[in-house]
């Protein structure tokens, strides 16, 4: 009896928890969907199954910092995006226009933190040219979206190993980026 | 760079995998102040969506906490059944190697053994009833009780009691080759019972009484230090009337009045020969001693020290006189030299 009363506890903490990132981030979601997916069906489809992606990542994202939660929920629905893209064949893997949106690039040169950043977005920038829109979503999902080897793998439809491969690829290919662009730990932290 | 990722890759890797996590975790913050910094558009969210939200939310959470607790009782129930096993381990070695744990618990076993036919209400009186064949029943004087009652195997065994400890002890074998004849067959006296051949052997104040019916290969024993010679041959007359013999006599109803105890054997004075189908169940050739003395150990026996040939459960035996020992000795046949011999023992 007692842990039934602990499951419908926590099982009601999480579903609050759950309403509460669902009501803040859905707008944004929607828009994001809609960057994507002309279709307003597709966008529901996709906001839709960001939703279910996000209940199932319930604990991960109660651990996450606060600032963390609405890109995580963006960067998931962006990757719900390009996956019914790609269910539809109509991803088109080499165009990089809509994800280097995400990053800021104007309005930033009063303040010297805008600069910075600015400077840093531009970096950013750089390093995501020199990988495929694959490779950056497989960056996305282990560093953003925190997802083990065997969802990615799932997700690509591939198996574990390769990811792990091909994730070391990617990682290569990303220092040397940074190499050739004069790398100075400094600029990063 | 380059020299360094052919020298070390692994080191390399090592590097590459620090700075993307670096590189990895300022997208992040730039994701999300570009997300803050985002203008706001209303946006409208049908209600068939929010609907269909709101439902995954709640089923999700569900399940997903259905999954978590799942997994949690799976691990619990491995490490259970884990450290169940390692207990098991630890005490079947210790079983199998410390006497000092085997012991009490073989007893405690044991003790359990012994007392279940008492915990299964188990009783000589139960065990007569479903058995059917208590032949003494009713029979005996009426201060005894039944105090044994066994009936396994074929072989039938009804003790009575009586509260002095005086036994009347009937037993019924269902082949004559569990009938010992350990060399009493001097002191026997012939006679009938129900009509069968029948032999009353008196000894040491006991009274026995082997009988067996025609035809059939099962033995009789009535015995007892009890009761007079008259009365035990009456209790056999009317045990064999009740096993489906011949009607019982008068002389059964003496037995409900106990008799004095003779202690002593009673002399008889009967002259009539045994009948060899008793005494001997398996008649056999007359014994051939082998010409080298048999032995067993340091234990010389010479073939002179034969007293007697005496059937031993069938199988051939004599009585030997070796020192302050008697020694059966037996083998499968008189002519077998020692190397055959099968068993024998020392009777005190």
């Amino acid at each position: 009896m007692f842990p039934m009363i602990l499951l419908t506890i926590e099982d009601e903490s999480s579903r609050e928890f759950m309403i509460r990132l669902y009501e803040n981030c859905v707008a944004r979601m929607y828009l994001e969907a809609g960057k994507y997916l002309s279709e307003k069906a597709d966008v529901e489809d996709v906001v839709s199954d960001a939703v279910v992606k996000l209940v199932e990542k319930v604990d991960l994202l109660r651990q996450l910092d606060e600032s963390k939660r609405l890109p995580y929920a963006i960067t998931t629905v962006r990757h719900m995006a390009f996956r019914h893209l790609r269910r539809k064949n109509r991803l088109v893997l080499t165009d990089f226009d809509a994800m280097d949106a995400l990053l800021p690039t104007a309005d930033a040169e009063s303040a010297d933190d805008r600069v910075l950043k600015a400077q840093r977005n531009a970096r950013l920038r750089e390093l995501f040219a020199s990988v495929s829109t694959e490779d950056r979503l497989l960056l996305e999902e282990k560093y953003v979206l925190l997802w083990p080897d065997e969802e990615i793998a799932k997700a690509f439809g591939i198996q574990p190993n390769s990811v792990r491969m091909r994730l070391t690829r990617t990682k290569r290919r990303i220092a040397d980026a940074l190499t050739a662009q004069g790398f100075r730990l400094d600029d990063w932290l | 760079m380059k020299e360094l990722r052919n020298s070390s890759e692994a080191l390399y890797d090592r590097y590459a995998d620090a700075v993307t996590a670096l590189v990895m975790e300022q997208y992040l913050s730039a994701l999300a102040e570009a997300l803050a910094a985002e203008d706001r558009a209303p946006v409208e969210i049908s209600a068939e969506l929010d609907g269909r939200c709101r439902k995954c939310i709640k089923t999700g959470c569900t399940k997903a906490l259905c999954r978590h607790v799942g997994r949690k009782l799976l691990r619990g129930t491995s490490v259970a059944v884990i450290v169940f096993l390692l207990l098991c381990g630890v005490f079947a070695v210790l079983f199998s190697t410390v006497e000092a744990i085997r012991v009490p618990i073989v007893n405690f076993f044991i003790e359990i053994q012994e007392e279940k036919p008492e915990n299964s209400n188990s009783s000589p009186e139960a065990d007569a009833a479903a058995s059917g064949r208590n032949y003494l029943e009713g029979l005996t004087p009426a201060d005894y009780e039944l105090a044994e009652f066994s009936d396994r195997d074929e072989i039938l065994r009804i003790l009575y009691r009586n509260p002095a400890g005086e036994t009347i002890c009937f037993e019924l074998y269902p082949t004559a080759d569990a009938e010992a004849s350990d060399g009493e067959a001097a002191a026997a006296e012939a006679l009938t019972i129900g009509g069968c051949d029948a032999a009353l052997i008196a000894k040491d104040g006991v009274q026995r009484i082997v009988w067996s019916r025609d035809g059939e290969e099962s033995i009789c024993r009535l015995e007892t230090s009890a009761i007079s010679r008259e009365d035990l041959l009456a209790l056999a007359e009317a045990i064999e009337n009740k096993r489906g013999g011949t009607p019982p006599t008068e002389s059964d109803s003496k037995l409900a009045e106990p008799t004095p105890q003779e202690n002593d054997a009673p002399v008889y004075d009967y002259d009539i020969s045994i009948p060899e189908r008793v005494l001997n169940p398996f008649p056999r050739p007359q014994p051939t001693f082998p010409d080298t003395p048999p032995s067993y150990g340091s234990l010389p026996i010479d073939v002179n020290d034969v007293t007697e040939n005496i059937g031993y459960y069938g199988i051939d035996a004599w009585m030997l006189e070796t020192g302050e020992d008697q020694l059966i000795w037996s083998s499968v046949d008189g002519q077998e030299t020692v190397d055959d011999t099968i068993g024998w023992s020392v009777l005190p």
